[in-house]
């Protein structure tokens, strides 16, 4: 009965940290910021200027227009708090560097958007792994903080 | 838990902790420079190694330094760990590895709605590894909030009110005001956090998917002290504590930090605070205070309790216990908030909703 009791404790809080990972679960007006019905996708941006700030990160980038035009385009990420104690700096992503962009368009149309997903041109996520040195209090994840 | 059981268990955490310190020491001597590559290693970095508390240059015990949440703890016990204070090693080891596979924000979703909800990927969250206790509240014993007055019952107060916000905070519901519309079409009605308006009391990690949840950074001197808040984004806070037995303000100034008086008992700080704007859970602001002890264990541990008093809410005062542990201050400092000067992000939310309003007129 005992061990009944703590493997249904355990499937629970199971469940209840899926629940917190959810992507449903945010705590910014994203859907109010950007528009799900503009999706972007840059597959060759070249990074331009890297701001890491509160309360979101920017990354701005220069990407190629549908007239063959280059335009700038400033990239929403996340807060750089977490980035920072894992040995992240503005450094860490170089202007000139080539990264690739998924994303939303901001409702007003401007050349905004929120960087859903950041990868390098290989396919690894921008910021992986960072320094290496994840905290010491945190879970280590494989292929979302760090790459092993 | 049986007592019984917790000495052994005291004695084992004591070992585990010892084997993870060496590991560490071992395994993270190098930072890494700025602007390298993404490295495979995945070496922590080195803790100090503990010893006594130490006291200030004055005498008093020393507080000081950056201080962060290690391990995440429920806030109240969950009905399934009713009668169990504490997870056995394997239930935290399985709770652990299923962490480490969730994708979190990695993962994509079919809906652009939902996908742009989900705001970016998970290498900008943390998540803390799983502490063996099963309630931040220690009093009661069963790890719940005690049961509500009568007269608390009938105002309806008891709901989660509070504290299920970012940082632990006593809400963050802005205004309403209009009842009707989306809370973000305007500034007054949107959430604290995207507004940079800081932490609330009583700053209890709830929400540890940002910035490790809590991380409190103290600064003593004789007279006062000072206690900088950082949750993620939502910019900082710092609570001033007077130690110089002062009386408290006048019970109709009230602050959102709320008014703290400090004093020594042993070696523990004993902090009251009272004349907040907004109660915790329900509370009445106006018969409200809450009561923390911070007790230094040694030099990379610190205790916060708080006692949350209500006689027009609860039927009995309360406790919760957070564990704090600390890193290296040159290392992992506090990140220089500055969330107004860099908010795009609220231009872009209003501009938005003024999209909206034209689309519809």
């Amino acid at each position: 009965m005992r061990t009944r009791l703590s493997i249904g404790a355990v499937v629970i809080a199971l469940f209840l940290v899926l629940l917190s990972q959810s992507p449903v679960w945010a705590h910014h007006a994203f859907a109010a910021e950007f528009d799900g019905n503009k999706p972007i996708h840059f597959p060759d941006a070249t990074v331009t200027r890297v701001q890491l700030i509160n309360p979101h990160s920017w990354i701005h980038v220069d990407v190629k227009g549908p007239d063959g035009k280059i335009e700038n385009w400033a990239i929403e990420a996340g807060s750089p708090n977490i980035l920072m104690r894992r040995g992240i700096t503005k450094d860490t992503v170089k202007v000139g560097q080539k990264i690739v962009v998924d994303g939303y368009q901001s409702k007003d149309g401007s050349k905004r958007a929120n960087g859903r997903d950041l990868t390098l041109p290989d396919g690894t996520k921008l910021f992986l792994g960072g320094s290496g040195e994840g905290a010491p209090y945190e879970v280590q994840r494989p292929g979302i903080d760090t790459q092993k | 838990m049986q007592r019984r059981y917790l000495a052994p268990l005291g004695a084992l955490a004591v070992v585990v902790a010892l084997i993870s310190l060496i590991a560490i020491s071992v395994a993270g001597q190098a930072p890494a420079a700025a602007g390298q590559a993404p490295s495979a290693t995945t070496s922590r970095p080195a803790l100090p190694k503990p010893g006594p508390a130490p006291r200030t240059a004055w005498g008093d015990p020393d507080l000081q330094g950056t201080w962060f949440v290690m391990e995440s703890v429920p806030f109240e016990r969950s009905q399934a760990n009713a009668g169990k204070a504490m997870l056995t090693d394997a239930e935290v080891a399985a709770l652990d590895k299923q962490k480490s596979a969730d994708p979190g924000r990695n993962a994509r979703s079919d809906s652009g709605t939902q996908d742009v909800t989900g705001a970016y990927n998970a290498v900008f969250n943390s998540v803390l590894r799983t502490s063996k206790r099963t309630s931040m509240i220690t009093d009661p014993p069963d790890g719940r909030i005690p049961p509500l007055t009568p007269e608390a019952q009938q105002r309806g107060a008891g709901g989660r009110g509070g504290g299920g916000g970012r940082g632990g905070g006593a809400g963050a519901a802005a205004p309403g005001g209009r009842g009707r519309g989306n809370p973000n079409d305007n500034p007054e009605t949107t959430a604290q956090s995207p507004r940079c308006l800081g932490v609330q009391m009583p700053f209890l990690p709830i929400n540890t998917a940002f910035a490790q949840g809590t991380v409190m950074q103290i600064v003593q001197s004789p007279k006062s002290m000072a206690i900088y808040m950082e949750d993620d984004h939502a910019g900082g806070s710092n609570r001033v504590i007077f130690m110089d037995g002062r009386p408290h303000l006048p019970a109709n100034v009230r602050t959102v930090l709320g008014d703290s008086r400090g004093r020594w008992e042993g070696n523990t700080l004993v902090v009251e605070t009272t004349n907040l704007t907004q109660g915790f859970r329900g509370s009445n602001p106006d018969t409200y205070r809450m009561v923390e002890r911070y007790t230094r264990v040694d030099s990379n541990n610190l205790r916060r309790e708080i006692t949350f008093i209500d006689p027009q809410t609860w039927t009995k005062p309360w406790t919760v216990l957070i564990e704090m542990g600390k890193t290296d201050d040159k290392r992992h400092m506090i990140f220089d908030s500055a969330c107004h000067e860099g908010n795009y992000g609220m231009t872009g939310i209003l501009i938005g909703a003024r999209k909206e309003e034209g689309a519809v007129k």
